[in-house]
């Protein structure tokens, strides 16, 4: 989407990567503790072992285990998808971001959820 | 500029990654760039190693010879293809620069990318696979 | 049987001149009857046949007597009996005792036949008895010088009689011994030829001489007149002046003959004893050769012959002496070359073993010197493992005094660790605090944000105490770090004092087996210092051994060459030996033995 706007986002790092959430997708911010078990982690759409510090939940439930949390309520510009990338991480990427000078996928919780579960399933 | 397809002595450019020599067309090819960290994609294929931010532009690199088959390149150059759709950067650990090729411009393979690599070729001192930049979008694009 | 070819037929030849004798007789019988006319005519045949009967009986009693004296003689030459040395001895005396045998019974014949005819011819012819004294008397006249004749031609034929029948089988020695020279009866025997040679002839011519000029007287007397007397004279004179010196001539002739031989019997055994000293003083020594002789010869004869034996004896003794000598000299020569050679074996092997015993010498001083730099490094071994010794008790006390030091470093890392169990505990519920607060920060600022603009101040504040709940991780994050750090550290100590408590163990062990080996180095060291003394001792020992030895070598050397030199004066001796044997064997080969030695 060209010229999309965004303000407040969650700037994660799922291992050693990095994947930026809008905040209008959390609804709360939890301890893995309470989701152990049924949580779906960021790392595991990078090809890494599940593994979660906070873990994000959607308002419709969907949690996905991330490991270190900014909130930047900056509003930034979010940079078009290349069309190569459309179909990538099940169609779930918006573009994007750029902050503390470097780049940042921007996902939609939800869709990110569903597609980090179908590869999990896929790979079990 | 007019593009006569299919046959004759149209300028690419020619580049290898490893031991594999490609073409692409020169009017396709914007630029060779040497390429910072880049930012992994959630969910990529192998073969797509990430973005970088180039002029606020997000370019996707994409490894030759992941993609092709022939195994990874450790580079930080590449080609970048513009089309008017996308722009792509492919990695290269040597560009020859731009040289006619003459030859057939058959697709080199029935399946996979190899659809859209065209040969056998030859290059000014080489044989080469030409590269179909729309094909290889198409391609890219389906991936995931 | 024995070869009888020998003396076969030499009895017979030995008493042949007895008929020589009887022949002789009738002879001188007959011209004596003839001249004396004492058988008258008629009578002259009886006379003859008388006195062949006379002769024939006389000859066949000598040759039974002779047989009979000769009677081994005769059984060896015809081989009846055994030519053995006994017989031959017996024959040989027989041989010897025959001349003087002939002699008497030629003079028996003589003497018998006289008798008988002188006894029988009167009877037969009524002679008158005077005719029979006067046959006794011619009888008495010729017997003796016939049989001195007959003695002496069978003297000489006994001699060589003797001679082949030692020749036969008997060595000079043994005939000698057979008929030893006892009777020394030259004189008596030169008494009876004189008397016999001067007396016969003369009693014979006396008796004719007396007989005739009887018969001239007779005549004489019987002539009546003076010039019937002249004519008788005349007649005698002319008419048997012939006979009566033919008769005469002849019986000298018999003397001188009789004398001759008896000269021949008597020189030639004197002749063929000097014959044979000459050969000897030439340097030819035979074996001896009887010359057979009688009395006073033979005696010599046979000294001779015993002298040429001996001396044969004595040559031959010397010629063994020398050849002994010469043996017996080479011997020495070979033992004393030998000896010689033996003597210079031992003198090198005695240099050898001089040798040898002064390189034992010698290397029984390098033994010692040896054995004195071993028992230096002994002895420096032993103080140096009495330092080790110090040092590994040192080491093995600050062994165990690490060992304690550890241990306190142990229990105070457990203290440690305890207290640092403690902090972490409380550092984990402060995180937990933090971590809560951080949470709860961060969903009021999710919703300060999600708020927009509204929720702006909100944001802030919870951002704010999400700083502060994040200062407190960092803190507690630090204190976990150092934490970390003290674990790291207590564990690493208590690594180390593990580590180090296996090293103060290992190096308890250490020290032990440092102790043992400096113990075992002090044994030895102990034991090399006996063993360097014994072998001091023995080398000690062993040189004196050797100085000893070296003395009996060098005794042994004189001793050798004492004989060496005593060998070269016997080999000078026996080269002087050697020359005396050869001028021995000169000597001997002068006399040139041939044959058998006497």
């Amino acid at each position: 989407m060209q010229g999309l706007r965004v303000s407040g986002i969650l700037l994660c790092h799922a291992g050693a990567h990095r994947i930026a959430f809008p905040a209008v997708d959390v609804a709360v911010i939890d301890a893995p503790g309470l989701h152990a078990g049924r949580s779906r982690s960021a790392r595991q759409a990078f090809g890494e072992p599940a593994g979660a510090s906070r873990v994000l939940l959607a308002p419709s439930g969907e949690t996905v285990g991330v490991d270190t949390l900014e909130i930047d309520a900056e509003l930034h510009r979010v940079l078009p998808l290349p069309p190569v990338l459309e179909r990538v991480a099940g169609g779930s990427l918006l573009g994007f971001i750029s902050a503390r000078g470097v780049l940042w996928p921007l996902v939609r919780l939800v869709e990110f959820e569903r597609y980090v579960a179908g590869a999990s399933r896929e790979a079990a | 500029m007019a593009v006569p397809e299919s046959e004759g002595r149209q300028s690419y450019l020619v580049f290898a990654c490893g031991s594999s020599w490609y073409a692409v067309p020169a009017e396709s090819a914007a630029e060779v760039v040497t390429f910072p960290e880049l930012t992994r994609v959630p969910g990529a294929p192998a073969f797509l190693l990430g973005v970088f931010a180039h002029r606020g532009e997000v370019i996707p690199v994409v490894d030759m010879g992941l993609l092709v088959g022939t195994g990874s390149q450790s580079t930080r150059r590449a080609v970048l293809v513009r089309l008017p759709r996308g722009s792509l950067a492919l990695t290269a650990s040597t560009v020859a620069g731009v040289s006619p090729v003459s030859g057939s411009l058959e697709p080199l393979g029935t399946n996979g990318v190899h659809v859209h690599l065209r040969g056998p070729a030859k290059g000014a001192q080489r044989d080469v696979a030409v590269i179909d930049p729309e094909g290889l979008f198409d391609h890219l694009s389906q991936g995931a | 049987m024995s070869n009888p070819s020998k003396i076969q037929g030499l009895a017979r030849w030995l008493t042949r001149p007895s008929w020589l004798g009887g022949v002789l007789g009738v002879v001188l019988a007959l011209s004596y009857g003839q001249f004396e006319d004492i058988p008258r005519e008629g009578a002259w045949r009886i006379f003859v046949v008388l006195v062949a009967v006379a002769l024939a009986l006389g000859l066949g009693v000598t040759s039974i007597l002779e047989r009979r004296a000769l009677r081994v003689l005769w059984a060896v030459g015809q081989g009846r009996m055994p030519s053995t040395a006994e017989n031959l001895r017996q024959a040989l005396k027989e041989a010897r005792a025959i001349p003087e045998r002939c002699f008497w019974f030629t003079l028996l014949g003589w003497f018998g036949g006289a008798l008988l005819v002188a006894v029988a011819f009167p009877l037969l012819v009524d002679g008158p008895w005077l005719g029979s004294l006067r046959i006794i008397q011619v009888a008495i006249a010729l017997g003796p010088l016939n049989a001195l004749l007959v003695y002496l031609l069978v003297v000489r034929r006994s001699r060589a009689a003797a001679d082949r029948i030692a020749n036969a089988g008997l060595s000079a020695l043994e005939v000698i011994e057979a008929v030893p020279p006892v009777r020394q009866n030259l004189r008596r025997r030169l008494l009876t030829f004189t008397a016999i040679a001067v007396l016969c002839p003369s009693i014979f011519i006396l008796d004719v001489s007396i007989a005739r000029a009887v018969r001239v007287m007779d005549e004489i007397l019987e002539a009546q007149g003076r010039e019937a007397q002249e004519a008788v004279v005349a007649r005698a004179s002319s008419e048997q002046n012939l006979s009566l010196g033919l008769l005469s001539g002849f019986v000298i002739l018999l003397v001188l003959g009789t004398a001759y031989a008896a000269g021949v019997a008597l020189s030639e055994p004197l002749r063929a004893i000097t014959e044979d000293a000459t050969r000897i003083a030439k340097g030819d020594l035979r074996p001896p050769w009887v010359i057979l002789a009688e009395d006073e010869v033979w005696a010599a004869a046979a000294a001779f012959v015993q002298m040429q034996a001996q001396l044969g004896q004595a040559l031959a003794q010397m010629r063994r002496a020398g050849e002994q000598i010469s043996t017996t000299t080479e011997q020495l020569v070979a033992t004393s070359t030998e000896q010689e050679s033996g003597a210079d074996e031992q003198s090198s092997s005695l240099n050898e073993t001089s040798a040898t015993t002064e390189e034992l010498a010698r290397s029984a001083q390098q033994i010692a010197g040896n054995a004195e730099s071993v028992a230096g490094i002994a002895e420096r071994t032993f103080a140096a493992a009495q330092g080790g010794q110090r040092n590994a008790a040192a080491f093995l006390t600050a062994m165990q005094r690490m060992k304690q030091d550890n241990q306190s470093i142990a229990d105070a890392v457990v203290r440690l660790n305890k207290r640092v169990q403690q902090i972490g505990k409380v550092v984990e519920f402060i995180n937990e605090i933090a971590d809560k607060s951080d949470l709860l920060a961060l969903n009021a600022e999710l919703e300060g944000t999600k708020a927009g603009e509204v929720g702006r101040g909100f944001s802030l504040v919870a951002a704010e105490m999400r700083r502060l709940a994040e200062n407190v991780i960092r803190s507690t994050r630090t204190i976990e770090q150092l934490i970390e750090e003290i674990r790291d550290a207590t564990h690493a100590a208590v690594m180390a004092t593990e580590a180090g408590l296996k090293t103060t163990e290992a190096g308890t062990l250490l020290a032990a087996q440092v102790d043992e080996s400096l113990s075992l180095i002090l044994e030895l060291a102990r034991q090399t210092s006996h063993a360097v003394r014994s072998i001091s001792l023995a080398t000690q020992q062993q040189q004196t051994g050797t100085d000893q030895l070296a003395a009996a070598m060098g005794d042994i050397l004189r001793v050798t060459e004492q004989n060496a030199a005593a060998t070269k004066q016997m080999v000078a001796a026996n080269s002087d030996l050697s020359t005396l044997a050869r001028d021995l064997k000169l000597v001997v080969e002068h006399f040139q033995l041939v044959g058998k030695e006497g």
